[in-house]
């Protein structure tokens, strides 16, 4: 049967198997990504986990990078009644400036939502959705462009009547690439 | 460079001057719907059986120990929303039932624009507290979809513990979630798309609901039920006594399911206990509510004599 997560884990593992080669023509990078919605109003249920980044030579000169993520509300439910979620995406994300200091990002993001339904009279409920959106970002990047930290605002629709997914997304984070 | 910055910057603020859909009442909303002049909520016409407080002014002492059920409806909607479950109610004659209209709702769209959610609720807690002066003892409240966040932030905000405790605490299709997440949006862009139009299916539905929902009041809305969801995440305790149930219909175009859910894991008895929660499969928001529709079913109302009477019971019991 297959399940998102362990798809994600499966996915994680082979893109990390080859970091040891550290084949010059190929930039994986790793890091720690949070996500909320802009609405201008007070609190809200952060999502955050990690994301996996990959980019070629051979690749439009590493403009293009692939990343997967994986985002979850579960440590902020282990102490609040938010609703326990989990988000993985799927990134293609082009870079204007990969090597300079300013690096203004755009990203395209598919994926799927879910969240625990937790009791037995909520089980009807139409938990999972797959969702897609873009994004228009910024990166700095630090250290001959060793680490970075990125910002991202945009747009996300879901394509379940019920969701979660709230309309506009920002994200924040911090890479570190192996170069 | 920067004649190209200046000039964007005033592109933007002519935009945000400029509405894309301006709020203007055309000769249909001016004669035939509720935003305009011609349709009000009874209560704006100076109906006095509408509210329990003015309809029975002087009760009896038979009259006081009666069951009372305040009906309280949901954003942009009137008094008319729960009319079917007063006449169902009150065919038993030990329950009144008390109909509020909440602040800025029923009259002139122009009113609905300025007002805000703390408007809205003002009337819930007035006609409570007017019951309990009058000698009221047995209160219950009934909400739906906006009406709920509304009195959830009242139980939050303590504003029961000096009245007689509310017996029943009742939800139907409560929002704390909106189906349509550009909601959240609202503060941002709701300023530039400006009027948002929902027309009614029915003569009767555009006489007793807005048809247009002001920019102000999407945020007003949004910034309710974000309070409120923030509130249950935190949880909070109802007061001593209340006994509370959520009724969740399953597709619903305004208030997304997983609000039940919510409510159910934030909101909990005085003594710690979990509330009661059910989904039911309808499409129609506010599933109680089938006159004026043109989509309800055969299962709709069988849902709807059931939910009544499930209701009747709990708060007879």
């Amino acid at each position: 049967m297959r399940h998102p997560l362990a798809e994600s884990i499966l996915g994680a593992s082979l893109i990390l198997m080859p970091l040891k080669a550290g084949a010059q023509d190929v930039v994986w990078s790793v890091g720690v990504n949070t996500q909320d919605i802009v609405d201008f109003e007070p609190g809200h249920d952060w999502m955050w986990g990690p994301e996996i980044g990959f980019s070629h030579q051979q690749i439009f000169s590493h403009r293009l990078e692939f990343q997967t993520q994986y985002l979850t509300s579960r440590l902020e439910a282990a102490y609040r009644n938010i609703l326990r979620e989990d988000w993985f995406v799927f990134s293609p994300i082009w870079h204007f400036r990969r090597d300079r200091l300013f690096n203004p990002t755009l990203q395209a993001d598919f994926g799927y939502n879910r969240y625990d339904t937790e009791f037995d009279w909520a089980r009807s409920l139409d938990n999972s959705t797959w969702f897609y959106g873009a994004k228009a970002g910024l990166r700095l990047n630090f250290f001959e462009s060793r680490y970075n930290l990125h910002f991202a605002f945009g747009y996300q629709q879901a394509l379940s009547e019920s969701n979660v997914v709230y309309a506009l997304p920002f994200s924040f984070g911090i890479s570190h690439l192996f170069l | 460079m920067l004649r190209h910055l200046f000039s964007s910057a005033s592109a933007l603020v002519l935009m945000a001057g400029c509405q894309i859909n301006p709020l203007e009442c055309d000769p249909a909303c001016m004669d035939s719907w509720m935003d305009g002049p011609m349709h009000d909520d009874p209560i704006h016409a100076g109906d006095p059986t509408i509210r329990l407080s003015t309809r029975i002014p002087n009760p009896d002492s038979i009259t006081l120990r009666k069951r009372v059920i305040i009906a309280v409806h949901g954003y942009t909607a009137s008094t008319y929303e729960w009319k079917e479950f007063r006449q169902y109610a009150e065919n038993d004659t030990s329950v009144l039932v008390s109909l509020v209209l909440l602040g800025g709702h029923g009259a002139d769209l122009q009113d609905f624009q300025n007002s805000t959610w703390e408007d809205w609720g003002r009337p819930i807690l007035e006609e409570f507290s007017a019951l309990a002066r009058m000698g009221y003892g047995n209160i219950s409240l009934i909400c739906s979809s906006a009406g709920c966040p509304l009195i959830l932030e009242y139980v939050h905000d303590r504003a029961f513990d000096t009245l007689p405790f509310p017996r029943h605490l009742l939800m139907i299709d409560p929002i704390v979630v909106p189906t349509a997440k550009l909601l959240s949006a609202a503060n941002l862009i709701g300023p530039l798309l400006g009027n948002n139009q929902n027309l009614g299916d029915t003569p009767e539905e555009q006489k007793n609901w807005y048809q247009n929902r002001p920019a102000e009041t999407l945020a007003e809305l949004y910034e309710l039920i974000n309070l409120v969801k923030n509130q249950l995440e935190n949880g909070f305790r109802l007061t001593p006594g209340t006994r509370c149930k959520v009724w969740k219909s399953l597709h619903d175009a305004s208030v997304d399911p997983v609000s039940a859910l919510l409510i159910y894991k934030g909101l909990r008895l005085a003594d710690g206990s979990r509330i009661e929660a059910e989904l039911v499969s309808s499409k129609l928001h506010v599933f109680t509510r089938l006159a004026g529709r043109i989509s309800a079913t055969a299962a709709d109302t069988i849902l709807q004599q059931r939910v009544f009477g499930e209701i009747l019971t709990r708060i007879k019991n």
